[in-house]
């Protein structure tokens, strides 16, 4: 072999290494991540099962407030704990190739107006303002798109913690499908970051610990793309993000036709 | 009747927070909390806390960084007791030198052991 194609075996070698070195690394610190925040959850519920449990034990009547306090906080660290659980699920179907759709007709407009009546619940800072045609409909599967609508939602919320709007548009364009536009004005994406924010196991805040495992936009632009369709971000100069969500129509959209 | 010895919870999970409150009230502990160490200072100069239970992963101000300042306000100081779900509490208590560590999740019995041995009580 010649030294100068040496050199460039070598070269390819280093970059190799240098890259498995960075995929280990950025496995390793997920995998801490992750336990991180399935013990947060997992503290909570066990917590307060042992708090309703101490009351049990005394010999005074159990305080109906103190219950009511446990038993909701059980309840919400559990569904927590269902949707993280199923994040790291979804990462190992995409790997595998096994994240299926299941198609039907669907209003995207009513799936969105479900994800911000329930956005609306656990947030009292946030103000949530919905343009939207009175239907759009789409063949998709609905689970999953409301899925992707929820986590750009709760991006939108954890990454504007002092509160302000969060302005969700739906448009139906005849080129590209049904369009859903979610925009925030909060911390935005440092330019750093900007490229990588749909890698997985990516976090452009990991500074601000604000929690999550990094895996939400992956498998949100995943499901997208299965649909056919895109999920980009665009950061107004103004501040905060703004994230395109695009899926096209599919078959002639009529009500009732899967 | 002897006064209740005061305890700092500092930790971002509002959860977190109010179980500890409620558990360490229902034992006769007064109890404030703070969502990150900036926070956690502000509390500290005003409630006097005997003992402070602190979280390591904190946004604005996390434990390291709080202990570094909390140890250059005016004594006299709390003892202090890592609460974290980090990989390696032992390690993670040892280098910022805090006097106990309790991995989450715990047993509330131990929580409470742990309180009692540390407040003074």
């Amino acid at each position: 072999m010649k030294r100068s194609n040496l050199a460039i075996a070598n070269a390819r070698l280093r970059a190799e290494i240098a890259e498995r070195k960075r995929a280990e690394a950025l496995r390793d610190e997920f995998l801490s991540v992750a336990a991180h925040e399935l013990k947060t959850p997992l503290t909570s519920l066990r917590g307060f099962a042992q708090l309703l449990l101490r009351q049990l034990d005394r010999d005074v009547a159990p305080d109906p407030v103190r219950m009511r306090q446990a038993l909701s906080a059980i309840d919400q660290q559990s569904a927590k704990l269902a949707r993280l659980v199923g994040q790291l699920l979804d990462v190992s179907r995409i790997d595998a190739g096994q994240l299926v759709l299941e198609r039907k007709v669907a209003d995207v407009v009513g799936l969105v107006e479900d994800v911000v009546t329930d956005a609306r619940v656990n947030t009292f800072r946030h103000d949530f303002m919905v343009r939207a045609p009175s239907a759009a409909l789409a063949l998709v599967d609905p689970l999953r798109l409301e899925q992707v609508l929820r986590n750009l939602v709760d991006n939108a919320i954890k990454y504007s913690p002092d509160g302000g709007p969060i302005e969700l548009e739906v448009s139906k364009d005849p080129g590209s499908g049904v369009r859903v536009v979610v925009t925030d004005r909060g911390l935005g994406v440092p330019r750093k970051a900007r490229p990588h924010i749909f890698e997985r196991f990516h976090q452009a805040h990991a500074e601000h610990r604000l929690g999550g495992m990094g895996l939400g936009l992956y498998i949100s632009r995943q499901i997208a793309e299965l649909h056919a369709g895109t999920l980009v971000a665009e950061f107004p100069r103004a501040g905060g993000t703004r994230m395109v969500l695009t899926v096209p129509v599919g078959a002639p959209a009529r009500p009732g036709r899967a | 009747m002897k006064e209740p010895r005061r305890i700092l919870v500092v930790d971002d999970d509002d959860t977190f927070r109010e179980l500890v409150e409620a558990t360490l009230g229902d034992e006769g502990y007064a109890v404030d909390t703070a969502p990150n160490g900036l926070a956690a200072l502000e509390v500290a100069s005003r409630f006097r806390p005997h003992l402070i239970l602190l979280d390591l992963r904190m946004p604005l101000q996390d434990g390291p960084s709080f202990i570094k300042a909390y140890r250059k306000t005016k004594p006299p100081r709390a003892a202090v007791a890592v609460v974290s779900a980090v990989r390696d509490p032992v390690i993670a208590a040892a280098r910022i030198g805090a006097d106990a560590f309790l991995a989450k999740p715990f047993d509330l019995g131990d929580l409470i052991h742990l309180v009692a041995r540390l407040s003074g009580g």
